[in-house]
């Protein structure tokens, strides 16, 4: 189990419970636990929301979306990293919520929509159905990028920054990010149906 | 069909392990506090720096003014002076000067010479073969695609391009949408094979992938020594530091002479840290056959610069030939736009530009134009210059008006600062903008400098008190131009209302050169 080593205050008032004891609150079913995500983690889910819905108001169902998945899957599910745990459930459910057309159309969003389409090709499309053997073959893929390039790839793919909002946070150029990302499409494209040839 | 397959996908990125969704969204703390250390380490080769000067000040000093120290009382003991402990000083280290002079004796230091702010850092040296005429072209031709990223020796590997079939299949292959999305050739320019080029000389394609570069492209230098061209081009860190790794497309040409004994191409990725400057677009350099283009057809890695040159160097005097457009990515916003808006001057601004140390600054005062009459002076006598001549008068012009622009325009167009070689576009041609010139002035600098390097930066406008206006000119890497005179235009804009109070232009060189 993952936790931050911040312990609860004697006052009850968490600034930084950790997410062992956040997970002990969901597991023990107390309400509590959902209050104490959202001062935890709220912002950052909801910046995740914000940046693939756009909408405030869409974000902040998302987030909410999110709080109710999670009570719902932890008892089943125990996870050991709860802000990447929670991540990804807003990411999806942002991106499905894009996706059906509920949230405001973003170019940027469809930008990257249509970046990662173009990694897909004849070659490796029986490898893209394969859930599975598509998870193992990103992660190998990624475990082959450098850290800066992982950076790049995961804020672009998984949080669907804008390439200047990527470029400002390692404080580089716009173009730069786009290059290295135009790079890596390839580079998946490539791994993919190498991937995909071997199975 | 594809939709789903992108649903795939998109599902399969957001399965990926915690740890990388954890790694991403602390990532920008990370790479800030990169940033931070790397700065901090230039801030402590700084201090270092700065405090070796101070010893070796001290150091001087005490030596020659201060012969107090108990030291020399000890020593030569001919005077009755200090017979505190000399030897005692030495074990207590009394934190008076104590053992300073003698090693001031022996290693008297020269004035501490900060020369330049200047880091040369070389961070590698590729070095590749040339391959053989016949089996270049079978090579180009059998590996499809050029720019394979898979491949990491694309981006080290020099192709050569000596035959229109060679040409074509660049031409293709390179210059396909796919294609420059990463590597930029000529611009938005569609090259033409040139028959008639290409039967004297050969291209030298070269991808490099620079280890790390600091948010511009600065500048790149040839050195032929007879078997080996040696390419280096250097990155001038403008803004924060950023370790990355960027494809570089640099084209060389050879007569074809030299070509046939030519058996290395190197390129040297350099940085340039701490030149305070200005980005670069494009370069072109030549040296009578020999050109060197650096082009970035996405205007990528110009973001932080502050101003916007134009330089011409006069070719007539063995210098190369250079073209410079550097612009500000911060006023002008979209890339696309970048060079359009740098020719038209409108974004032509005054940076914040640190000024190294100087080293030997050449002082020449201009006249300020800012007058149709003043203009037309200037258009007739001025400017009516003897290429044969080696004297060049340093002036400094104003535009202001959209007559004088066009003028100017046609006159840049006419003038024998210009290499007669150098066409401009179309795409190159710049608008007045009448908005901008409401308000602004575009100051011309016409100038020539012995001993000049093909790479004019401005580094420093400021207003003095006595209301002259000082243009500082750095020269980057001037060992280039080592000897030979150049003469250069280089173009500022400043607000008309900051102008009205200025009483003179002066220029001035700062040789940055390590």
């Amino acid at each position: 189990m993952k936790a931050s080593a911040e312990t609860e205050t004697e006052s009850g008032v968490t600034d930084n419970l950790s997410d062992t004891d956040i997970v002990k609150l969901y597991i023990e079913r107390q309400e509590s636990a959902i209050e104490r995500t959202d001062e935890k983690y709220g912002a950052h889910l909801r910046s995740v929301a914000r940046g693939i819905v756009g909408d405030e108001r869409d974000a902040e169902e998302c987030v909410n979306d999110t709080y109710l998945k999670a009570w719902e899957a932890v008892p089943t599910d125990q996870p050991d990293n709860l802000r990447a745990y929670l991540s990804r459930i807003v990411r999806n459910l942002a991106i499905d919520r894009y996706r059906r057309g509920a949230a405001e159309k973003r170019p940027t969003v469809t930008a990257a929509f249509d970046e990662l389409s173009d990694v897909i090709t004849d070659k490796n499309a029986e490898l893209l159905e394969d859930a599975l053997a598509l998870k193992t073959a990103l992660t190998h893929y990624m475990a082959s990028l450098s850290p800066r390039e992982r950076m790049i790839f995961m804020r672009r793919y998984f949080y669907m920054d804008e390439t200047k909002h990527i470029a400002r946070m390692l404080t580089t150029t716009d173009g730069s990010v786009r290059v290295t990302l135009a790079k890596l499409r390839r580079k998946l494209r490539a791994f993919l149906e190498k991937e995909g040839i071997e199975e | 069909m594809n939709d789903r397959k992108t649903d795939d996908l998109l599902n399969a990125i957001g399965a990926l392990p915690d740890f990388l969704i954890d790694e991403s969204a602390e990532g920008s703390e990370e790479m800030k506090n990169r940033n931070i250390t790397k700065w901090a380490t230039v801030a402590a080769v700084f201090v270092f720096v700065a405090l070796t000067c101070v010893i070796f000040a001290i150091h001087g000093n005490s030596a020659v003014v201060t012969p107090s120290n108990t030291d020399n009382a000890a020593s030569e003991s001919e005077e009755t002076s200090a017979p505190e402990s000399d030897t005692a000083a030495e074990s207590t280290s009394a934190p008076e000067s104590t053992s300073e002079p003698e090693t001031t004796e022996t290693d008297q230091p020269e004035e501490p010479e900060i020369t330049s702010m200047i880091f040369r850092l070389r961070k590698s040296v590729i070095s590749f073969p040339v391959v053989p005429k016949s089996e270049r072209t079978k090579n180009m031709l059998a590996n499809g695609n050029l720019l394979d990223a898979e491949d990491e020796k694309t981006h080290s590997a020099v192709y050569s391009v000596h035959t229109v079939d060679d040409y074509e299949f660049l031409k293709k292959d390179l210059l396909s949408p796919e294609a420059t999305k990463d590597y930029v050739l000529f611009g938005e320019r569609s090259p033409r094979f040139d028959e008639e080029f290409f039967s004297e000389n050969t291209l030298y394609i070269s991808f490099v992938e620079a280890p790390e570069y600091g948010g511009a492209k600065a500048e790149a230098t040839i050195r032929d020594s007879g078997d080996t061209i040696e390419i280096s081009f250097g990155f001038t860190q403008f803004g924060d530091f950023t370790y990355s790794t960027e494809p570089y497309c640099i084209f060389l040409t050879v007569p074809n002479s030299r070509a046939d004994n030519l058996t290395t191409v190197d390129c040297i990725c350099e940085n340039y840290d701490h030149i305070a400057t200005v980005k670069g677009v494009v370069t072109e350099i030549s040296e009578d056959t020999t050109t060197l283009r650096l082009l970035d057809e996405e205007r990528n890695l110009f973001s932080d610069a502050g101003t916007v040159t134009l330089g011409f160097v006069d070719s007539r005097l063995k210098v190369d030939n250079a073209v410079e457009i550097v612009y500000d990515d911060r006023t002008v916003g979209n890339s696309n736009e970048h060079i359009e808006e740098a020719i038209s001057f409108r974004m032509l601004e005054m940076g914040e530009f640190k000024l190294p140390e100087t080293v030997g600054t050449v002082k020449g005062t201009g006249c300020f134009v800012d007058t149709k009459e003043g203009y037309d002076l200037m258009r007739n006598s001025e400017l009516n210059i003897n290429r044969n001549s080696t004297t060049f008068e340093r002036s400094v012009f104003g535009i202001g008006s959209a007559s004088e622009f066009a003028s100017f325009r046609k006159l840049l167009a006419d003038a024998a600062v210009i290499d007669p070689q150098y066409s401009f576009d179309d795409e190159y041609v710049a608008e007045y903008d009448e908005t901008f010139f409401k308000s602004h002035s575009l100051l011309i600098i016409y100038s020539t400098k012995s001993d000049s390097a093909y790479r004019l930066i401005p580094c420093k406008a400021e207003y003095g008190e006595d209301g002259i206006f000082t243009v500082g000119i750095c020269c980057v890497n001037p060992s280039v131009g080592l000897g030979d005179e150049a003469a250069s235009c280089i173009f500022i804009t400043v607000e008309k209302e900051e102008l009205s109070s200025c009483s003179g232009v002066s220029v001035e060189y700062v040789n940055v050169s390590a």
